[in-house]
């Protein structure tokens, strides 16, 4: 846009250091960035339609980023902000993918484990984890996934 | 420090320049955001673990949300997320005093900041009101949090004959895990209190922007913002923003489940 230059540098005779400097984004850009959310909204949708099983949930939360990385962006000026803000906000971003990623990782594979090698977490009274094999052997309601072999007796002796 | 009163009238006498007054906001407030990440992320890895552990709860309760209005209220918070933008542009651009007109930006000024903010509220408001209908199926159908799961407040199963029973029962079969017709795994309780918790606290968010968005309506209206001065349409601009992130994780892990 021919006046863009203008208005955006509109105040020159403050000097360049007293007024602050604000990134002024086209219409055409906040449209398209717009566009782009709704595409990515069909896009998950459709993607929960075809019943993706395991990568369901993968799937999801890739559309998901690319959708709040686009909001991030465009719409929250991270493109044009300082580059401590950016740290600042993405530090917490950070935070939060290795406190979910991680502790989603532990636990995923707990319960897995203890069922593959006939490990349990107390080998004493052959107790299985908390939240895993005791929670889907004992589920009241609902229905075990696999048969799990029966806890050994105790060692002699105690 | 050269005087007491020095420069405009919205420059705080504690800050030398507008330029510093503008950054000290904008760091308080990515400072408060990123806050915000931290306080919403303990509830997605509670989600996250407790998806692990019942990976059939999240499916069978996933299936008794409605997705179709989830969807429509994650086009409502994506288009208000545009007004909010656009209201932010418009409040940058200012007057255009002086500018030829034809060479003045498209939607600029104060007049399309009151009404981008305006939408704005209406699609919040659009958006608790399609929340508001979710919710209440839910609870006369029983679909409540933890040990209330069940136990209907209002007993219009009754009223409505087996109309909801059928309902229910159709998007119970239709998840990827069976447990034969119409049966719903124990801890379904358990996804509806994560469900609950995390959409709830999304909505206060949303009803505290309403009143922020009203807030910036009101300084706007009275022309307190220009091209120099409107960090504050920038800085709930940014938060609503951060209302519409959340819910863009919040849809997919609650409504799109398999």
């Amino acid at each position: 846009m021919a006046s863009h230059a203008q208005s955006s540098h509109g105040h020159a005779e403050h000097g360049d250091d007293y007024h602050h400097h604000q990134h002024i984004s086209t219409i055409r850009t906040n449209g398209a960035v717009f566009a782009g959310l709704l595409f990515f909204t069909a896009l998950t949708i459709l993607a929960y339609r075809f019943r993706l099983g395991e990568y369901n949930l993968l799937v999801a939360l890739i559309i998901a980023s690319m959708k709040a990385s686009l909001v991030c962006t465009w719409f929250m000026h991270l493109k044009y902000e300082a580059r401590f803000n950016v740290l600042f906000f993405l530090g917490s971003v950070l935070f939060l993918s290795v406190f979910v990623g991680y502790t989603v990782n532990d636990t995923g594979h707990r319960g897995r484990n203890q069922t593959i090698q006939g490990r349990r977490v107390d080998p004493a009274t052959g107790a299985y984890a908390h939240g895993t094999a005791d929670v889907i052997a004992n589920n009241p309601q609902g229905q075990a996934f696999e048969t799990l072999p029966p806890a050994p007796p105790p060692p002699a002796g105690q | 420090m050269a005087e007491a009163h020095h420069g405009p009238a919205y420059l705080a006498h504690h800050f030398d320049t507008p330029a510093q007054q503008f950054d000290a906001a904008k760091l308080g407030m990515w400072a408060f955001l990123a806050q915000e990440i931290l306080f919403f992320s303990g509830l997605f890895v509670a989600y996250g673990i407790f998806r692990l552990w019942y990976p059939e709860a999240f499916s069978v309760g996933s299936h008794l949300l409605n997705y179709q209005m989830g969807g429509i209220n994650t086009a409502v918070l994506l288009f208000s997320s545009w007004t909010a933008a656009m209201a932010v542009r418009s409040a940058q651009i200012g007057e255009q005093e002086g500018v030829p007109e034809a060479d003045k930006l498209k939607l600029g000024g104060r007049q399309w900041t009151t009404r981008f903010l305006a939408v704005t509220i209406l699609c919040a408001f659009g958006f608790l009101v399609i929340k508001y209908f979710e919710y209440t199926h839910k609870f006369h159908v029983g679909i409540l949090p933890g040990q209330y799961w069940g136990h209907p407040w209002f007993d219009l199963q009754a009223a409505y004959g087996a109309e909801f029973n059928i309902e229910l029962r159709e998007a119970i079969n239709s998840a990827a895990y069976s447990f034969g017709e119409g049966a719903v795994p124990y801890h379904i309780r358990s996804f509806y209190g994560i469900y609950y918790v995390m959409t709830g606290l999304h909505g206060i968010h949303v009803v505290i922007g309403i009143g922020l968005l009203f807030w910036i309506l009101r300084l706007n209206m009275k022309g307190k913002f220009s091209s120099e001065y409107n960090t504050p349409v920038d800085t709930v601009a940014l938060y609503w923003h951060l209302v519409d992130l959340v819910w863009i994780y919040l849809f997919p892990l609650l409504y799109l489940i398999d």
